[in-house]
């Protein structure tokens, strides 16, 4: 039976924001990003960088929405080629961290690997998610610039089996340690 | 696991290829040459290609989030957000128009945009328009170009839509050729063919085939277009003038995936061109009367021409004082003479003339204020004829006719030839027989003598001899005969002139004096009263007029002109054989005679 949570959302969301706020300064060059909550339904860029994650108890996605001329300033390469590369690498390491601290909670998730699509699509398909998905966006604001947007949308699958979600924040605050790249990580 | 990795596997793979073709796809559009956006409602821009990011001076990924508003006037942005709210409100259709993209109104393009909603799958999104825009500020301005030089053409060239109405451009000189200002939005047919005079029943339904041109095949136009006027004269009144012209009409379809969707009508001015053929004609026709009367008079006997050409001119002078002194029955008379004497040289035009002239004369059909003007053809003519025989029998001397050889022999000579033509026209058989002593008479008498036998003749031909059938059935001779005595007498001559005809019914000429109320009904009248009724002017026994008699000029300027010599003339049925004989008497004048004594 699916269920719908926002709590879980929520816990889910403070989580991705910190481990976003942890690597983004290492992969790009810029000082302590901040997270702006955004009201808009749609949320779209010239482009996407997105990662599915999926396992027995949910199923989740992960966008970051941006466009090559901002991000050139933050990037280490002009080329927009390399600008995709870097970010499908964020969505890479924010899901791999992401599912290491899940197994810590004992959920069980599968990664995809992590693809560049038009932001359009974003704007053309949004009634193609389901009811029962929770949706979730903010501003990432660098400075007093935007820098991208980040959005993800999660669908409990199991209430049940989610329970030790909510020791998420925690844990992550606790760790104050960089999980090891590879370790626990199930790369496809 | 391994499923759910199998399944995230495969949704990448299909993600990744589908996004592979619609980026191939979005860099076309981002080449187009065209202005390409995707806007909200309020025309913020979501996405556009690289020439929008150009005019917006920013990358193109940086365009979401703009206003389009800011790239027009406030007036054209208006005009602009009424046709969103128009493809809005019709989804299904797209808007095209033109409208001035910039703010600078030093520096205004033109384009030409097309507004369409974007298809989009969601309906919690607010609705997107796709905008198209092209750049045809080059484009007008070459038109503009185009329609300067089109409306300075000299000629007239109009195009005509669907329902044949003109449109716009259309070359000024049209406006001149039509005399007619504003003609778009006209129909051809007002403003051309209702002014036209003279359309064949096949002109006037091909003008209206010409106006059902529109969607027809061009092979079925092909067919038609045989039947459509193409010369036609124009005729058009306004307050204050009267426009004749003459149109060349020539009609060029405008074909379209095989369907006349436009027919250009060029319309070239001719009159001056018609003006010199119809000068052309004119002189043609001269020319060929000028050769005519030459004919004429080569072929007419030498002997009695020059009398011929001396009585018709001493006739059309007495015409011509007739009419100033409006004496018109022996007006009539004379032009009787006029066309007995130019039938006697097969002059047709003057014959033609001097008929027309004596039967309008006589039945009142021409004015008398008009009389001078119908005249002058007449003396036209015989002014040409005139000038012609001078010139080919006087040494070219205009002014003067040649003497007439006033001789018995070119006496016998006209009166035979009179025989010969009128038995031919009246298609009957007739000889003539002179006696007496004919070549002892004063000369100056034959030219009265021969006028007065002329018109004896004709009366007893038409109306005396019968025709040779008829002859032969009542046992007579097939050909009919006139004799002609001549005899001088003291201070004259005595003439009969008798044939063997049907002879003069006193019966007849009673009952036609009576219709023409000359005697009373029961009157009682010997025959020599009631024959004297025959010289009366417009007495005429028959029942049909023909070109020789049946007026009743002949007898009557006979005896006109036997009277004017202090003569006398009468008729009588002859008892020992059948016709008729017609006897006068003309004195010679006393200075004459004493000339001719001594």
């Amino acid at each position: 039976m699916q269920v719908k949570s926002e709590n879980f959302n929520q816990v889910i969301n403070i989580a991705l924001e910190q481990i976003l706020a942890t690597i983004l300064p290492k992969l790009l060059s810029v000082p302590s990003p901040c997270f702006l909550q955004r009201d808009a339904a749609v949320v779209y860029n010239e482009w996407m960088a997105g990662i599915m994650l999926a396992g027995p108890p949910l199923r989740s996605i992960i966008k970051l929405h941006f466009n090559h001329p901002t991000l050139r300033k933050w990037s280490y390469s002009q080329e927009d080629s390399k600008i995709n590369d870097q970010m499908k690498e964020i969505c890479n390491i924010l899901s791999g961290t992401f599912k290491y601290y899940l197994e810590r909670v004992e959920l069980q998730v599968g990664i995809s690997l992590p693809f560049i699509a038009s932001g359009m699509d974003e704007a053309l398909f949004v009634d193609s998610r389901k009811e029962s998905a929770a949706f979730y966006a903010c501003n990432i604001i660098t400075g007093d610039q935007p820098l991208m947007t980040f959005s993800h949308e999660l669908e409990v699958m199991d209430k049940k089996k989610i329970a030790n979600l909510e020791k998420l924040p925690e844990i992550i605050l606790s760790s104050h340690t960089e999980p090891d790249s590879d370790d626990g990580m199930e790369m496809l | 696991m391994s499923q759910i990795n199998f399944d995230l596997q495969a949704s990448h793979c299909i993600i990744s290829i589908l996004e592979k073709s619609k980026i191939i796809a979005e860099n076309l559009y981002r080449d187009l040459p065209d202005f390409y956006l995707i806007i909200q409602s309020d025309g913020m821009v979501l996405k556009g290609n690289n020439i929008a990011a150009k005019i917006f001076n920013c990358d193109s990924e940086l365009l979401l989030g703009l206003q389009l508003q800011n790239l027009f006037k406030p007036e054209s942005w208006n005009v602009f957000k009424s046709k969103i709210d128009t493809v809005l409100n019709n989804p299904d259709k797209s808007v095209d128009f033109e409208l001035i993209l910039g703010t600078d109104p030093e520096r205004e393009i033109i384009y030409y945009w097309n507004l369409r909603v974007t298809r989009q799958q969601s309906d919690k999104t607010a609705p997107m328009v796709s905008v198209i825009g092209r750049d045809i500020t080059e484009l007008r301005r070459h038109e503009k170009k185009l329609m300067e030089m089109f409306a300075c053409m000299p000629i007239g060239l109009i195009t005509l839509d669907k329902d044949g109405v003109i449109e716009n451009p259309y070359s000024a000189y049209s406006e001149y050729l039509l005399a007619q200002s504003h003609l778009a939005g006209n129909n051809l047919f007002s403003v051309l063919f209702r002014h036209c005079c003279g359309l064949s029943e096949s002109e006037k339904e091909g003008m209206h085939n010409l106006l059902k041109f529109y969607r027809m095949q061009f092979s079925t136009y092909e067919l038609i277009e045989d039947t459509f006027p193409k010369k036609i004269k124009f005729r058009y009144e306004s307050d204050s003038k009267i426009i004749e012209r003459h149109f060349g009409l020539t009609y060029q379809p405008i074909v379209f995936e095989n369907e006349v969707r436009r027919l250009m009508v060029l319309i070239e001015d001719r009159t001056a061109l018609v003006q010199l053929e119809e000068d052309s004609h004119r002189r043609r026709v001269l020319e060929d009367k000028h050769i005519q009367r030459i004919v004429q008079l080569k072929t007419c006997d030498n002997e009695i021409l020059p009398d011929i050409v001396s009585e018709i001119q001493s006739l059309v002078g007495l015409c011509r004082n007739l009419i100033q002194s409006r004496e018109l029955q022996d007006l009539a008379n004379k032009l009787h003479g006029v066309k007995g004497n130019a039938r006697l040289g097969e002059f047709k035009n003057l014959v033609d003339l001097a008929h027309s002239l004596e039967k309008g004369v006589l039945n009142g059909s021409i004015l008398e204020s008009d009389l001078t003007k119908y005249f002058g053809e007449l003396e036209k003519e015989w002014s040409e004829l005139l000038g012609l025989y001078n010139a080919l029998f006087a040494g070219g001397s205009s002014n003067i006719v040649l003497p007439r050889k006033n001789s018995y022999l070119v006496f016998c000579k006209r009166i035979e030839k009179q025989v010969e033509l009128t038995a031919y026209r009246l298609s009957k058989k007739v000889r003539v027989e002179f006696s007496g002593h004919g070549q002892d008479l004063p000369e100056e008498l034959y030219s009265e003598i021969g006028e007065v036998c002329l018109h004896l003749v004709n009366n007893a031909i038409d109306h005396g001899i019968e025709p040779s059938d008829e002859r032969k059935k009542l046992g007579k001779l097939e050909t009919g005969l006139i004799r002609i005595y001549l005899e001088p007498r003291e201070h004259g001559v005595f003439v009969t002139l008798s044939d063997d005809g049907r002879g003069l019914s006193p019966e007849r000429i009673k009952n036609s004096a009576i219709k023409k109320h000359m005697i009373k009904e029961g009157e009682t009248l010997s025959d020599e009263t009631l024959y004297a009724l025959i010289f009366q002017p417009q007495f005429s026994t028959a029942e049909h007029v023909n070109e020789v008699s049946g007026r009743g000029i002949g007898l009557n300027a006979a005896k006109k002109l036997v009277e004017a010599k202090q003569g006398w003339i009468k008729a009588e049925s002859l008892l020992e054989s059948p016709g008729a004989q017609f006897s006068f008497f003309i004195s010679e004048s006393l200075q004459e005679s004493g000339r001719r004594a001594a």
